[in-house]
């Protein structure tokens, strides 16, 4: 070992000038790389920082009301695959399997529908009597609705208290749009039967947060036992069906975990298709607001990432250059080397190490570079000093490494496989060789 | 004769000359797509988006989409929202994400907006004074529910009312061509037809003829008040591209006539139904620059050129909430480094196998300049017959692209003639910089050295 860092601390100095090119290339490529990502990770964090938080500590989650429920599906054409079963959601078992989850608070069911009436259009959503989420209602003014025929309207209409005790009349409309989420064809959405209602106002609320801040009504509670039927043309749920569940989080940040375990709660669905995660649903995370400004950055930076792969590359090509010109200056030397005895691989250490030092040399040179650009010259989209993430030192150190072994990997193959005459006489080697 | 001799020793290199060459003409290729491609595109492209929304980029008087001015700049809080129905615009049918999910809107940090009717004619005016537009339309849009019967059961729909600029649909878009046939509305609105309308193909649902209107209250649209109008309808339009989905929203296009009489009957004010502007262009060949254009000088509009909603539509996601930097001259740039370094390599690996024929012609009393002129002729040559053969290779896109916008012969001429002549300048620059690490090479050879076979 001590004599091939000896033979690589002499090729080193031999080819200063090569190595040093190529230590300055690996900085530079290195300190740009660090120098863009700290500066779009400095964006990001500005962009979050200028989301409005949600102020909502629920997942709030469209659903479906039943989900096909089948034991793993044989792969053998041979094993027949056993009739389809549709379980319901809106069922006490189900609701409390996805109340137990962890950081699960508790569980409220809703309806919501888009209405319209003399507030314009707002989302009118109906919970079950006794649900957690009235608890976190903000009341205003008058009480809390009793039944069907009663809501909540929000201190955002003008003069809001003064429509205590009036009776409003509302529109409720077939949805605009196609659903969001993939859902079995089956399963069908009995209809309002009631598509203008006439309600009576009996409370004012303050909405907290954008994610409930319409109309706020009473929905009956009902439950599905089962859906005996197999393989059933059709699975209905009749009047009115929950289409929205709202988990209230003991840790609002843990959102995601919970969305976790709510796919991995229903396992026993291997043949359901993505995006159908059990049951099929569409999600409001409480850090929505941070999650899609964080995107939109992302989208502004990426022409960025795109040109720092332009610059590894050609810092990989610049390195090639360098590392194969070495390479064919010492051949006479590498040859001499061989004829003494020194073995192949030794010698391709010996080049490897040449490599690797200027490697450390240049990603540690390029790591400064960064630093002092940080420090002194690039500040912040919004005039913030920027740090460099630990994050960023790794991906830089293992995509410089990357680098560096692809762009050697054709002058070390050629080391280790030409033969002493081939090195002395300048020939052709060739990368691979087959053995006899 | 030292340059005559660089453009033999390239000829006598063929293969490691092709390298050299398909590179720099990969560079060439990457350049021009980034200066002439990529700035616009041909003047049927995206045709049935357009047709639909009646213009080549919208601009809506909101913060909805960020980009690195607006990151840089600050005084907005961003503030997740679900999208009003009561605010209805041709966008719904390109990405319905805004309403059904929700959307980040800018808020100023002071908290005062700008009255969005005043500040949308007042940026209207401005673009009617810019040399490319051909053609600039306020925009507006009321909505309406519907009263159906399906299976016993009654439900109501939602659409919205837009008043067309009858005159540029028919005569720029050719609207006529996108009504269907068949039935007997078979037509699309003229100009002056009062209390018709023309509906959109490919919604869930069709409207058909009776609409109910919201009237005005203290607190915005009273849809308890609601005015039936009943409104005939002579035909239908689909906005059909091959292979893909039809572009569709649930709209009725009715003449300014028919639209201010609506408004009329409502008591609906402008500042209500009034969304955004959209401008026509005749030059699609140059839509990207002047979107971008656009963007920089009105940043608390949202601009969106018509690709980037078709874009959306056809890759069924949300449209981009980041605006993308312009990164064309560094990829630019970037490209023609990376073929020079190429060209480098390669030539210093061939001058290394000159070894012996440069130290003999130094004997001979070829001076060091002699040298340099027969390394760089041949490092030259590759590069710019490389530039020309990939610039040629573009010229039938570009050609096609600058061609089909009808601009006159000098303007693609000129342009040709600029993108092609600063495509070898860079090149030949690329070539003499990187060119110079095989002269230092070349000229290091002494005839000693050669005579002692090292």
């Amino acid at each position: 070992m001590r004599d091939v860092i000896d033979l690589a601390r002499a090729g080193f100095r031999h080819k200063l000038g090569t190595y040093l090119v190529m230590t300055l290339l690996v900085a530079v490529t290195v300190a740009g790389y660090l120098a863009v990502s700290s500066y779009w990770a400095d964006a990001a964090t500005v962009s979050k920082g200028k989301a409005e938080p949600l102020n909502f500590p629920y997942l709030k989650a469209h659903v479906v009301h039943a989900y096909l429920s089948n034991p793993p599906v044989s792969n053998d054409p041979e094993v027949p695959s056993p009739p389809r079963k549709f379980v319901p959601l809106f069922n006490d078992r189900e609701l409390d399997r996805i109340r137990k989850l962890q950081h699960v608070e508790s569980l409220s069911v809703a309806l919501s529908q888009d209405s319209f009436s003399r507030f314009g259009y707002l989302e009118f959503l109906s919970i079950e009597a006794g649900n957690a989420l009235w608890a976190d209602l903000d009341l205003r003014a008058g009480g809390l609705p009793q039944n069907s025929r009663e809501i909540l309207i929000p201190d955002t209409v003008p003069d809001a208290s003064s429509y205590l005790g009036q009776v409003i009349r509302v529109r409720v409309i077939r949805s605009v749009f196609p659903q969001s989420f993939w859902k079995h064809s089956v399963l069908k959405d009995a209809p309002d039967p009631e598509p203008v209602k006439d309600l009576e106002v009996v409370g004012v609320y303050h909405p907290s947060s954008p994610m409930l801040s319409g109309l706020v009504g009473w929905l009956e509670v009902r439950r599905v036992d089962d859906y005996p039927e197999l393989d059933p043309k059709e699975v209905r749920m009749d009047w009115p069906v929950p289409n929205t569940l709202f988990l209230k989080l003991d840790d609002p940040t843990k959102a995601h975990s919970v969305s976790l375990s709510w796919r991995v709660l229903y396992p026993e669905m291997p043949e359901a298709e993505f995006p159908m995660n059990p049951p099929s649903k569409v999600e409001w995370y409480p850090d929505l607001s941070e999650t899609m400004m964080q995107r939109a950055t992302q989208e502004v930076a990426q022409p960025v990432f795109a040109n720092t792969i332009n610059a590894f590359a050609l810092g990989a090509i610049g390195i090639f250059a360098g590392m194969f010109l070495s390479f064919l200056d010492r051949r006479k030397e590498l040859g001499i080397m061989k004829t003494v005895g020194i073995e192949s691989s030794k010698i391709a250490a010996t080049i490897s190490t040449e490599v690797v030092f200027c490697g450390v040399l240049g990603t540690l040179a390029g790591i400064l570079i960064a630093e002092g650009l940080t420090t002194y010259y690039i500040t912040g989209i919004t005039g913030n000093p920027i740090v460099i993430p630990w994050t960023a030192v790794v991906r830089g150190v293992s995509v410089a490494a990357l680098l560096l072994i692809v762009a050697t990997y054709i002058p070390n193959a050629m080391a280790r496989q030409g033969t002493v005459m081939e090195l002395l006489h300048g020939r052709p080697i060739p990368i691979v060789r087959k053995r006899a | 004769m030292f340059v005559a001799l660089g453009l033999k020793n390239a000829w006598r290199n063929r293969s490691r000359t092709a390298l050299g060459i398909i590179s720099m003409a990969i560079a060439a290729m990457i350049f021009m797509s980034g200066s002439t491609l990529g700035k616009g595109y041909p003047a049927r492209a995206y045709w049935e988006a357009r047709q639909m929304v009646g213009g080549e980029i919208i601009l809506i008087p909101e913060k909805i989409t960020l980009s690195t001015d607006t990151l840089a700049a600050g005084g907005y809080t961003w503030r997740f929202e679900k999208r009003s129905y009561d605010k209805p615009t041709l966008l719904m049918g390109f990405d319905s994400t805004p309403y059904r999910y929700g959307f980040m809107r800018g808020v100023p940090l002071d908290g005062e907006e700008e009255p969005a009717l005043t500040r949308i004619r007042e940026v209207a005016a401005e673009l009617r004074d810019e040399p490319f537009v051909a053609g600039v339309m306020v925009r507006e849009a009321m909505p309406f529910l519907r009263q159906s019967r399906q299976d016993d059961i009654d439900f109501y729909e939602y659409g919205f009312i837009e008043p067309r600029d009858v005159k540029s649909d028919r005569e720029r878009y050719e609207m006529e061509q996108a009504v269907i046939r068949g039935g007997s509305q078979d037509r699309y609105l003229l100009e002056g037809d009062f209390m018709k309308g023309v509906d959109c193909y490919g919604w869930q649902y069709r409207v058909g003829w009776d609409f109910l209107l919201p009237t005005m209250s203290e607190s915005g649209y009273d849809y308890e008040n609601l005015l039936p109008v009943r409104l005939e309808m002579v035909g239908t339009v689909g906005f059909q591209q091959p292979f893909a989905p039809p572009y569709a929203n649930p709209v009725v296009f009715v003449t300014p006539e028919t639209f201010g009489a609506l408004k009329e009957a409502t008591g609906i004010p402008d500042s209500m139904t009034t969304w955004g502007i959209t401008v026509s262009v005749d030059n699609m060949a140059d839509l990207e620059s002047y979107v971008s254009y656009l963007r920089r000088k009105y940043p608390d509009f949202t601009v969106y050129g018509i690709p980037q909603l078709a874009a959306a539509m056809a890759n069924s996601e949300a449209i981009r909430s980041g605006v993308p930097l312009d990164m064309r001259r560094v990829t630019e740039v970037l490209s023609f480094m990376i073929a020079a370094l190429l060209s480098a390599t390669n030539l210093s690996i061939l001058m290394m196998a000159r070894k012996t024929e440069i130290g003999i012609l130094r004997a001979l009393g070829a001076t060091r300049w002699n040298i340099t002129c027969m390394v760089l002729a041949e490092s030259v040559w590759i590069a710019l017959l490389g530039a020309l053969i990939g610039s040629l290779i573009t010229q039938p896109a570009v050609l096609y692209q600058l061609l089909s916008n009808k601009l006159s012969s000098e303007t693609v001429l000129s342009t040709i003639g600029a993108e092609i002549g600063k495509s070898l300048g860079f090149s030949l620059c690329a070539a003499v910089v990187f060119g110079f690490l095989p002269v230092a090479k070349a000229l290091r050879v002494t005839p000693a050295e050669v005579m002692r076979g090292e």
